[in-house]
């Protein structure tokens, strides 16, 4: 129902504004688009040609960027099932059959043995201009081949919207391993799952640094539970953080500067900032009550996080300077682990409804909630995808915990791993 | 403190009815039901205050009257007041926000009142970017703040945006970064609405955004605007800190220091002194 | 608190005292390891005449008194003191106190536990305790590292007033790491919120 919903829209649309401008919708167009997107571009992605014996890497190359392009919301690739009515031919592109099954752009993609390295050659065509509008060479190894496939996607998305995709963002999750939970690391389409920590003891809540550099998490590996960041060079440090007995929930500034967490050096979880480069905490909380869970806005003034100085835990916001407190969440006796949008204009949380945890988001500019999950079990840590039009969960649907992805409204959840009590998944910015 | 729940639900049962049409004599009794239940709040802050008065005694006791008990029984008592102590900071924090809600809701009905009397005349020079009114669901209020106890569709399909969708646009676009925007949904919110509940917070808001685009010398005038036109308000601690901190951004550090040692000395025990104890203490200068 | 300083300090000389004991009975070096107090400066009474404060003088000084007088006997019955520490926690002689549902206030039974637990303790200076507060798996992973960190705190604040000093103790929270049961239902929840008593 989605798709006709869509394919008529996309058709009005394509009238009044000619193809290929339209990757990105007018704003405010009403309800219907928003549900269903931003317009797309009707794109084929043919079977690669390869030479002999790379016919499996080929096609997980083009399975791959199939998938990247459908979940860009930037494309929409036309079903291969009927690309059979697309006769060969000869070298040249069959332009005027391929807008006879409806699509705007055709890719051709083919693979070739260098010295026992793939070498990838991707074109882009424009079907009513004829023309070749990208065109981009990659070579690595096999193994790589989904890496190359996300690579391409995002540069394709690039090329239409001037933004870059998500299909080469990563994310960072924890799962159980052994006696402990250690640190993994996955591709957004949850492929290429590789484990980072090796330490047999508890490490949770890891978070993307905003260059994607650098990793903070938690971890009993001292005798207590403390702050560690770890480096995409290898490097693990502990952070400075002040002493306490937890310190726990770290959090980046959108410069990378600092980092919000919340210790209990006085007594219960109070928040605190540590400026990375001075080393210097500033205290943010003083109540005899818990907080915890701190995020930083994107606009970097402002800390969402969770407190339970009214009884139950809730959600509040305050300034970076401790002040101007205010209580966001006003239904329901738990709410917790508060994230922003990386427009800052919407805060996802959970909230514990019928004895089950939801998600639920809120519109800032209209102060509209909305619930997107449900089915049975507890949905936790949702956190959101870089262009803000996805969130990655963790769900117990199935009696563990796995990573799950939404759409911003709900639609469209994925699962992304099977069966590792997976938790506290973050989406690589 | 049951009741006051009671009467509460009512009160927000009422309010949500009268979203639609409002009849003066359903006014009038919201008017007497937000008195009664302001009435009991007082009540309960005294019962608060003189439990709060019992404790400490009991406190004072159990450091000077150590003799005679057994340790048990001395550990049990400690552990009993430390529970209490726990219970009755629970208690303070509901209590200030069923006030705010309360505050809340009588200026809603004032509101409401004064445009059920004068339709809205006049367009907005703010962009508004918001469009529609908030439904009446969770995080109306202030920014994400308040809940469901303030209706909301009032100004629908009129040419004025509602005061709180004004408010929340503004809000929006502070959070989005958009400074300067921000900064004039805000000052349109407190010249329109100047008496709401909500004025002095978006006064505040003023404040800072242009702190955030470090205009510190605009960021005072804010607050100052906000201290001269609100002083009984509850974000005079904060302005006057945040002043403070602008002179602070500006490297004012003499005028800081007396700004940051007014705050420690006014608002004695708040979070805003104490954080002005820090800063001072951050700075060299004696506190 | 002047009372519980005044705990706090006959706590230290009991230890002081126990310590002075063990050393005297020929103890095994564990006590040596773990307790400063059992350095011979610190046993010695409390008016004593300052040894100068030179560290390096007093091993050079005063050779060791542990290992010369009891040689092969120490060094036999080391490994068995560090094995009794995991027995006597597989014995559970420190018993564990459980919670209600997202509370941290202790009942009756709960101190009457950690009251034999704190005797327990005070017979056997030779031990530390790590209190672990522990949560149940429905409240949010963040929220109950918190939460078990406080009701780790209540405990030991209470242990603290019945005149455990604050350098036997620590705290760790688990929040919801460790479940005692790992399965779903209030059988299993009720057992993982927990304050468990671990020597070290």
């Amino acid at each position: 129902m989605h798709r006709s919903i869509r394919s008529f829209f996309l058709f009005t649309v394509v009238l009044i504004a000619g193809y290929g401008v339209a990757a990105q919708g007018p704003d405010g167009i009403g309800d219907t688009i928003n549900k269903t997107g931003p317009v797309r571009i009707k794109i084929a992605i043919p079977d690669a040609t390869a030479v002999d014996g790379f016919g499996a890497v080929a096609r997980e190359l083009i399975e791959t960027l199939r998938a990247d392009l459908e979940f860009s919301g930037v494309y929409d690739v036309i079903d291969p099932a009927l690309y059979w009515k697309v006769p060969p031919a000869g070298g040249q592109i069959p332009h005027d059959d391929w807008l006879s099954i409806d699509a705007d752009e055709v890719t051709q993609i083919k693979l070739s043995n260098r010295s026992g390295r793939i070498d990838v050659v991707a074109e882009l065509f424009e079907n009513n201009s004829r023309t070749r509008t990208f065109g981009k060479r990659y070579a690595g190894t096999k193994e790589l081949i989904r890496r190359v496939a996300h690579m391409l996607a995002d540069e394709l998305v690039l090329h239409a919207t001037g933004r870059r995709g998500l299909a080469t963002t990563r994310i960072a999750f924890t799962s159980k391993h052994g006696k402990g939970k250690e640190l993994f690391l996955m591709d957004y389409d949850g492929y290429r799952i590789r484990r980072l920590t090796t330490t047999s003891t508890i490490n949770l809540t890891p978070v993307w640094s905003p260059d994607g550099s650098r990793l903070a998490f938690v971890s009993w590996r001292g005798k207590q539970p403390g702050i560690y960041i770890m480096g995409d060079d290898g490097t693990l440090q502990s952070a400075a953080a002040i002493d306490g007995e937890l310190n726990a929930a770290p959090d980046w500034s959108p410069d990378g500067r600092k980092i919000v967490y919340s210790s209990d050096t006085d007594g219960n979880s109070d928040l605190y900032i540590l400026d990375l480069a001075s080393g210097r905490n500033t205290r943010l909380t003083r109540t005899q009550a818990i907080e915890t869970a701190p995020a930083y806005s994107p606009n970097g003034r402002e800390i969402a996080f969770t407190s339970d100085r009214s009884g139950t835990p809730q959600v509040y916001l305050m300034g970076t300077d401790g002040l101007n407190v205010r209580r966001v969440s006003s239904t329901g006796s738990y709410n917790e682990s508060p994230a922003w949008s990386p427009e800052g204009d919407k805060l996802a949380y959970v909230s514990r409804m019928d004895g089950q945890f939801e998600i639920l988001v809120l519109d800032i500019p209209t102060g509209q909630l909305t619930k997107l999950t449900k089915g049975r079990g507890n949905k936790e840590n949702p956190r959101w995808s870089p262009d803000g039009r996805h969130l990655v969960f963790a769900w117990n649907r199935t009696g563990t915990y796995d990573i799950y992805t939404m759409r911003d409204d709900g639609s469209d959840v994925r699962r992304l791993t099977r069966g590792g009590d997976c938790f506290t998944p973050d989406w690589s910015r | 403190m049951q009741k006051i729940k009671f009467l509460m639900m009512t009160l927000c049962g009422a309010a949500l009815l009268s979203t639609g049409c409002v009849m003066p004599d359903q006014i009038a009794q919201l008017r007497k039901d937000v008195a009664d239940v302001q009435n009991q709040l007082r009540r309960v802050e005294q019962q608060q205050e003189d439990s709060r008065r019992a404790m400490s005694e009991l406190r004072t006791q159990l450091s000077e009257e150590t003799g005679g008990v057994s340790r048990a029984e001395f550990a049990d008592m400690k552990l009993a007041v430390d529970e209490a102590a726990r219970s009755s900071a629970i208690v303070d924090e509901r209590i200030r926000e069923t006030n705010q809600r309360v505050d809340r809701m009588s200026q809603t009905m004032q509101e409401v009142r004064q445009m059920a009397r004068q339709p809205a005349t006049g367009g907005s020079s703010y962009d508004y970017a918001g469009g529609r009114p908030a439904g009446a669901g969770v995080g109306g209020g202030e920014p994400l703040g308040g809940g469901n106890d303030r209706p909301a569709a009032y100004g629908a399909g009129d040419a004025l945006p509602s005061p709180e969708a004004l408010y929340n646009a503004a809000y929006a676009d502070y959070s989005k970064g958009n400074y300067s925007l921000a900064v004039s949904g805000f000052e349109e919110y407190a010249s329109r609405f100047s008496d709401s509940d909500l004025a002095d917070n978006a006064l505040y808001w003023v404040g800072e955004c242009h702190f955030a685009q470090g205009r510190f010398d605009r960021s005072v005038q804010a607050f100052d605007s906000l201290l001269e036109r609100y002083p009984q308000s509850d974000r005079a601690a904060a302005s006057n800190l945040k002043k403070g901190l602008a002179y602070l951004e500006q490297n004012q550090i003499g005028k800081a220091i007396v700004q940051l040692r007014f705050v420690l000395d006014t608002y004695e025990g708040s979070d805003e002194a104490q954080i002005a104890r820090d800063k001072l203490a951050s700075l060299g200068a004696s506190v | 608190m002047k009372g519980a300083d005044l705990m706090r300090g006959r706590g230290t000389i009991l230890i002081l005292i126990a310590v002075a004991m063990l050393v005297g009975t020929g103890c095994p070096p564990r006590t040596v390891d773990t307790q400063p107090a059992a350095d011979p400066e610190a046993a010695s009474p409390p008016d004593a005449p300052s040894m100068g404060g030179g560290i390096g003088r007093v091993e050079d000084s005063e050779p060791s008194i542990v290992t010369e007088s009891f040689p092969s006997q120490t060094i036999e019955s080391a490994p068995l003191v560090n094995d009794s520490i995991e027995e006597l926690n597989a014995q559970g002689v420190l018993k564990t106190i459980y919670f209600e549902y997202d509370q941290s206030e202790l009942d009756e039974d709960d101190r009457m536990t950690i009251q034999d637990n704190v005797a327990w303790l005070e017979n056997n200076t030779a031990y530390n305790v790590v209190i672990e507060g522990h949560c149940d798996e429905r409240g949010t992973i963040e929220y109950n590292l918190a939460l078990g960190d406080r009701r780790a705190k209540v405990v030991r604040d209470y242990m603290r007033s019945l005149g455990m000093p604050d350098g036997r103790m620590r705290v760790v929270t688990w929040g919801e790491e460790r479940p005692e049961i790992e399965r779903t239902g209030e059988a299993a929840w009720s057992r993982n919120r927990r304050a468990e008593f671990i020597l070290e």
